[in-house]
């Protein structure tokens, strides 16, 4: 971890309600597809690196940014670095990435990507997320997978 | 008897058991005046001045002995002083003499006719010629505890010698290392630098605390004496801010530990600043109050991560202000620093330093209210006149308002509400009324606001009733009058109803409470139940009590009122009943037979709904519950001769009053009776609600019943009869006799053991056995609304015995029934109890997991299980091969169609994770694989608890995985 915090006073906003459950969601018979707000519930609580506060709270992550298909098997997110030169960006990437590998059925793609237009090297990010074999590589590394379980190991 | 001779005095000196014995029987003799202390002293003389150092030894240990324990007020001044030249001189000796000098003196300084003057001789002498810390650890005790005596006792003595008893405390305890002395010494310490003036040598003073801070200390296990860190840490803090004059260096040498790492230096260094505070004038720690806010706001803007660091700086930071609030000119000074720092953050809630700057601000206020506050709030209104007051919810205006109403309840707590600014507070206040009525303009749309706004708009105006002006308050009554004559929305306002009344009452009255009752007439079903929730706050308030009273009892008993309001009256009736205290209740029986009226209307209204029957029941048994004993009696046995039980009216008023009757009221006349009416009830009525009265009323009269062979003969011939029915293949008997069962097991009737062993023999009847299973749930399962107030000691310990013993050999085969019953004995069996009997019972609980049964006893055995799980329990510790692929084949829904028993094993694997790693290690690729599965449920909510479990599994011996 840098000793050096880049972003001091990030802007922090208010976390969603818990998901209400239905009477269909109690119902046995009923099957409850995949959707957006399942997705969200599952990478809103994971911590950043610099600050004691969760990606929801610091709008990195937002539910409009997120988009599913479960016929399809495809999840796709878009997350937002809070400034555009953000060193970080990398690392979270790749904690909402093992987040969703661990939580979420192999069936589906899962693509996660920088936001367009706001970080400053927002291919390189995108393409080192995208390579199955490096995150790979990533979780061998002991000091890093040290860090991405600390963010991923929400309270909640 | 004389004098002892110098042959006894040698005898005496050659063992330690030996000098004990002969000292205490020379203290005996002196005491009694035999001789002197002169004379012992002279016989002994031959081994005092002895030129062998071990007879020295011997000779002063004996004679220190001896003065141990003799009584404190034998010895004369002159005699005393005789002694206390002969040890000062000692002193001078060969320092293995030391510890039977220091014997000595400590039991010298404690006579009670010790000549004042000798004290500084004495210690002049002890500075001099001897170090404390030279001394073993036991002989440092004793002077510590000598020097806690003479500080108490010789203070202008003390006081005189000035600067060389200063030193010589000083030198003695520098360097002291054991916990035990430090004890002492810490605890002495602070009430005597409070009491002596400390010269020049108050750094030196200081010096020798400050070196032990923070305590670092970890007590052995087997110390029995067990001074804990936090227990010393204390007392030392108490040391460090004893005197004024220690105000530079403690402030400097907490703020420079608050620095550390460590969160316990942490803790320390702010606990040390909130005693400095505590301790300290304003004006002698205003010089370093900058130095200290420093510190301070390093710590809690933004704050750290440890909540506990937070707390108690934001803690230490209020003592602060506090204390400086008594002088005003320093306390505005340290508002307007702190202050400054923090409003410029409070307009933007988005803001990370947000929640930080209110909670600081908040501390200053209730420091400084009047000051502080007026600030605060003229930041949030100059930032409120910014934001548009519109439909669209606002989310800062919403916490803008919940900050503004803790600003106003600290305030108030202060006492110093009305010495705030008008100015601020009217515009302030006409914004939140304004945003409480945005509700009445016609494009409000209720049904999709969340009401946020408003509750917030309420929370403030709850707090600042006492300041609301005339034309506002009247703006108030308006919007209420609106809100709760307004069709969909449903705003719980009463505290604000309350707090009105309290200031108000007269225009509380006009404005809301009689227009409510006006028109209660017309108003429909749902606006009635919010005016009856808003009112009945209110009843506590003599003005209001009456009023209110009035119309909830002429909306029951008015026989024109027709359904759904008469429920809606019980209702609220039964409300106020629970809510009113025994007095109220007794007085309104008296005033108005209450009792009386309700069992009248039950009786005389046709065809009234089983629902308002219940509320008469339970209005009817709390007022019962409420009077005293006589009229109990009294009014059972007025009502209960003309009661049919058949009626389902009559049955619920007997319910009514029989449900919570006292235990000591004899039933007997009616007894018979009452056992028979409602057997035959309960055999042959086909509504189920009628029935479980009848049982629970069955089950609590055998409870009470007085233990007499009339009674239990009645009650035999009862059992008899149903099993009769039994006989016949009756099903509602089985469940009846289950519930007999249950009152006399409570109470611990012999009886009971007979009904079970006929229950247990059912488990095996062809049709009756499910019926059979079931009755076991009754027995076992707790009612809260069934009264049994006669409870036998450890009555459900010895029921889970029977049933084991009934049970065994079923269970070892594994019967179905009888392990159906023997779960839901299970269930409501005691965790201790399980937990000794585990070696039995886990075979059983693994085979129900197995064994692919109902889904209610596999969610029992899970929680059963979880339960042990939880506790991290060696017996589950040593089967979790067992347990884990049981838990993963429930977990799937392919062979587990019933969604709570899949969340059940979830939540199970979940918590097998706390167990240590080594445990879990073996199973680790085994579990992430097979929970796969569970990810893709159809059911949302299996699917929540699978990722928590996968998710927590992959934790399991990963770097950093806690």
């Amino acid at each position: 971890m840098p000793t050096e915090i880049e972003n001091i006073n990030p802007s922090v906003y208010g976390k969603i309600k818990e998901r209400l459950i239905t009477a269909n969601e109690e119902n046995d018979s009923v099957a409850d597809p995949f959707d957006k707000r399942e997705i969200f519930d599952l990478i809103r609580n994971i911590n950043d690196p610099e600050h004691p506060l969760t990606l929801e709270e610091l709008h990195v992550v937002q539910e409009e940014l997120i988009s599913i298909s479960d016929k399809q098997n495809s999840v796709h997110i878009n997350f937002t670095p809070t400034i555009p030169h953000c060193s970080m960006a990398t690392l979270i990437g790749l904690s909402i990435r093992v987040k969703l590998l661990r939580s979420l059925p192999p069936r589906f793609k899962v693509t996660v990507e920088i936001t367009p237009g706001t970080h400053a090297s927002e291919f390189a990010v995108n393409k080192q997320l995208a390579d199955k074999e490096r995150v790979a590589a990533a979780l061998e590394n002991k000091h890093l997978a040290e860090v991405i379980n600390q963010c991923i190991s929400a309270k909640g | 008897m004389t004098t002892p001779t110098r042959e006894t005095l040698e005898k005496a000196l050659k063992s330690d058991a030996k000098l004990q014995a002969a000292a205490t029987q020379f203290a005996n003799e002196l005491a009694g005046g035999t001789y002197t202390i002169a004379d012992l002293a002279e016989q002994l003389g031959f081994a005092l001045t002895s030129a062998d150092t071990e007879e020295r030894v011997a000779g002063t240990n004996l004679l220190s002995a001896v003065l141990n324990a003799l009584p404190g007020d034998v010895l004369n001044s002159k005699q005393l002083e005789f002694l206390t030249t002969f040890y000062t001189d000692r002193l001078r000796d060969h320092h293995n003499v030391m510890p039977a000098i220091i014997v000595g003196l400590n039991a010298l300084v404690h006579m009670k006719q010790l000549p004042a003057e000798s004290v500084p001789l004495l210690l002049q002498a002890f500075f001099q010629y001897t170090t404390c810390q030279s001394q073993t650890r036991g002989d440092r005790t004793k002077i510590f505890n000598m020097f806690k005596y003479l500080t108490v006792h010789y203070q202008p003595e003390l006081v005189k010698m000035a600067g060389d008893f200063l030193f010589g405390l000083i030198n003695s305890i520098d360097g002291e290392r054991d916990p035990r002395n430090l004890d002492i010494i810490f605890s002495f310490m602070p009430e005597f630098i409070s009491q002596y003036p400390l010269l020049h040598l108050a750094e030196e003073m200081f010096e020798i605390f400050a070196c032990y801070f923070p305590i670092d200390f970890n007590p052995s296990k087997e110390d029995p004496e067990a001074i804990t860190r936090d227990a010393l840490a204390e007392k030392l803090t108490h040391c460090l801010v004893a005197s004024e004059q220690f105000a530079e260096w403690t402030v400097s040498l907490a703020v420079e530990k608050l620095d550390s790492e460590l969160v316990v230096a942490k803790l320390d260094s702010i606990e040390l600043l909130h005693q400095a505070a505590l301790k300290f004038s304003p004006a002698a720690l205003e010089p370093y109050f900058a130095q200290i806010w420093q510190a301070l706001k390093a710590e809690t803007f933004p704050g750290s991560d440890n909540a506990d660091v937070l707390r108690c700086a934001l803690k230490a930071l209020a003592e602060l202000l506090k204390s400086a609030a008594k002088v005003p000119s320093i306390s505005h000074n340290y508002q307007s620093n702190v202050l400054g720092v923090v409003l410029p953050h409070l307009s933007d809630v988005h803001h990370r330093l947000f929640h930080p700057a209110t909670a600081i601000a908040l501390m200053c206020v209730s420091g400084d209210a009047p000051y502080a506050a007026d600030k605060i709030l003229n930041t949030f209104l100059l930032k409120l006149q910014t934001i548009e007051l519109s439909m669209k919810t606002s989310e800062e205006r919403i916490k803008f308002y919940h900050i503004i109403s803790q600003v106003y309840k600290l305030a108030a707590l202060r006492d110093s509400l009305t010495k705030l600014d008008k100015a601020i507070l009217l515009p302030l206040q006409d914004d939140v009324i304004a945003a409480l009525r945005l509700c009445e303009r016609d494009d409000f749309d209720a049904k999709q606001e969340d009401l946020e706004l408003q509750t917030a708009a309420l929370s403030v105006l709850c707090e600042c009733v006492p300041v609301l002006s005339e034309a506002q308050r009247a703006l108030v009554y308006k919007a209420l009058v609106q809100l709760i004559s307004h069709p969909y929305i449903d705003l719980d306002f009463k505290l604000l109803t309350v707090n009105l009344g309290a200031l108000h009452p007269v225009e509380l009255q006009s404005s809301f409470i009689d227009i409510c009752i006006r028109n209660f007439d017309i108003f429909s079903e749902f606006i009635k139940r919010k005016i009856y929730s808003n009112l009945l706050p209110l009843l506590p308030q003599i003005a209001f009590t009456q009023r209110i009273l009035d119309l909830v009892m002429k909306e029951v008993f008015t026989p024109t009122v027709t359904e759904p309001g008469r429920l809606l009256a019980l209702e609220a009736l039964s409300t106020l009943l629970n809510q009113e205290e025994q007095r109220f209740i007794v007085e309104l029986q008296q005033q108005s037979n209450l009792l009386h009226q309700l069992i009248e209307l039950a009786r005389n209204t046709p065809a009234l709904p089983l629902a308002s029957l219940e509320l008469i029941a339970a209005a009817l048994s709390r007022i019962m519950q409420q009077l005293p004993l006589s009229e109990q009696s009294a009014i059972v046995s007025e009502y209960l001769p003309t009661l049919d039980l058949q009626e389902a009216a009559q049955l619920y008023v007997a319910r009514g009053l029989l449900g919570y009757l006292h235990k000591d009221i004899a039933l007997d006349d009616h007894f018979e009776r009452l056992l028979d009416d409602l057997t035959k009830l309960s055999l042959s009525s086909d509504n189920e609600q009628l029935r479980t009265i009848a049982h629970h009323l069955l089950c609590s009269l055998v409870n009470k019943m007085d233990n007499t062979k009339e009674n239990r003969s009645q009650v035999k011939r009862i059992i008899h009869q149903l099993k009769e029915a039994i006989k016949s293949g009756d099903q509602r008997a089985v469940h009846l006799l289950a519930w007999l069962a249950k009152g006399l097991v409570v109470a611990g009737f012999e009886e009971a053991a007979e009904i079970i062993t006929d229950l247990t023999d059912l488990l095996e009847h062809p049709t009756l056995c499910t019926a059979a299973a079931l009755a076991f749930d009754v027995i076992a399962a707790e009612f809260p609304e069934l009264d049994l107030p006669v409870v036998k000691f450890l009555y459900k310990q010895k029921f889970f015995h029977t049933i084991m013993n009934k049970l065994g050999s079923k269970l070892s085969n594994y019967c179905e029934h009888h392990m159906k019953a023997f779960i839901y004995v299970l269930k409501a069996t005691p965790h201790s109890v399980i937990r000794l009997n585990i070696k039995q019972l886990g075979p059983l609980l693994f085979k129900t997991l197995d064994a692919q049964s109902d889904g209610q006893f596999l969610c029992i055995a899970l929680n059963i299980c979880n339960n042990f799980v939880k506790q991290q329990d060696a017996y589950f510790q040593a089967h979790l091969g067992h347990i884990i692929p049981s838990c993963l084949e429930l977990s799937k829904q392919k062979t587990q169609p019933n969604m709570q028993v899949r969340i059940a094993a979830l939540q199970l694997l979940y918590d097998i994770t706390k167990y240590p790693t080594y445990v879990l290690l073996p199973h680790k690729v085994d579990v992430t694989l097979a929970l796969a599965a569970a990810l893709d449920d159809p059911k949302r909510l299996v699917r929540n608890a699978a990722v928590k479990a996968r998710n927590a599994w992959y934790l399991v011996g990963a770097p950093s995985g806690d």
